[in-house]
């Protein structure tokens, strides 16, 4: 599960006009597949031909020049829910130097539920790691956190709460929606050395409650990002592994309901 | 020229991260039905105080053993 305290499983429905809310999409805006959105610019006819719903803004795409971030062509979708994507999202050094260390680290805890089964790992709980202490710097904290906010239009918190998954044969996550009141967004981040489209492990986007009701399907291309609204329609999932091990960064944004006695977190500066 | 290039570079590589296979994608959804079961099975025993490996069925209990 990619929840930033626990598994929190909720099942409803939720309106339009809600999720545009949440996403900071405009009203009226369809929220059909093949309906686009900038991302802070001009939207550009020449990329509404897709048939997905998608969009890059060259004035606003990401050339970060610090060592740990990519983060760039961020396309961003409106089905089943807003979210969006980026193929590259850690510059390839840091992204390779973070998947050794996740390789090799002993800090993994095993949590199973009804719901789900993965091992975890919060990095607020990793003092030793300083190789790759700069993914919770707080001017990086800040890019991820201005770009995230950028896309969706909407402030965000600079409380974020880091956190890694690795899933093993047969671990998996069923379909929730992590909507709890303390955490407004979601950053899921693929690390691997590759990955087979029939090897499990897979990101799914769902429209509802229902297996039958899987939507979008992601690829697990290593250092390929996903993020979204967190609310009362995001339904997610996370196929069984089948082959290999598949590891994820997680960021979450925190909202003012998040305590400190309850979640861990990060300040983006 | 450059940025509309840059523009379909983005759209491309985004758009391959997206699953178009029609056996993948309905291999998802058996995947995703499975683990629903389980889920449900898990959920059922869980409250009604059964622990995995019992060999009790869940159904059996919720039916009064008929």
């Amino acid at each position: 599960m990619d929840c930033a305290r626990g598994m929190a499983h909720r099942c409803s429905s939720i309106s339009t006009a809600a999720l545009e809310s949440i996403a900071g999409l405009a009203p009226g805006v369809p929220t059909g597949g093949t309906d686009v959105r900038s991302i802070g610019g001009t939207a550009r006819a020449a990329n509404l031909q897709r048939g997905i719903g998608k969009m890059v803004d060259s004035e606003t795409a990401i050339k970060p020049s610090d060592k740990v971030l990519a983060f760039e062509y961020i396309v961003t979708r409106t089905s089943p829910f807003p979210h969006f994507i980026s193929p590259r999202f850690y510059t390839e050094e840091f992204s390779n130097t973070l998947l050794s260390w996740l390789e090799s680290t002993n800090a993994w805890n095993l949590k199973e539920t009804a719901l789900y089964a993965q091992y975890e790992l919060g990095f607020s709980k990793v003092k030793d790691y300083p190789e790759i202490r700069t993914v919770s710097d707080g001017a990086v904290l800040a890019r991820v956190r201005d770009e995230v906010s950028r896309v969706f239009n909407v402030p965000l918190s600079r409380r974020i709460n880091i956190s890694a998954h690795k899933l093993v044969p047969g671990q998996y996550g069923g379909i929730h929606t992590d909507n709890v009141p303390g955490e407004t967004h979601r950053l899921v981040v693929q690390l691997n050395r590759g990955r087979s489209d029939d090897s499990g492990g897979n990101l799914v986007f769902l429209s509802g409650s229902s297996p039958q009701d899987v939507e979008t399907v992601f690829k697990q291309k290593t250092n390929s990002a996903v993020g979204f609204p967190l609310g009362p329609g995001s339904y997610h999932a996370i196929t069984q592994v089948k082959t290999g091990v598949r590891f994820t960064i997680i960021y979450t944004f925190l909202s003012a309901a998040a305590s400190d006695a309850e979640y861990s977190y990060f300040a983006a500066n | 020229m450059d940025k509309i290039a840059t523009h379909d570079r983005g759209i491309s590589e985004a758009d391959a991260l997206i699953e178009k296979n029609a056996e993948i994608l309905e291999q998802v959804r058996k995947d995703l039905s499975q683990q629903y079961t389980r889920f449900m099975s898990r959920l059922v025993k869980e409250r009604l105080g059964l622990r995995e490996g019992d060999g009790s069925s869940v159904f059996k209990h919720l039916d009064g053993g008929a």
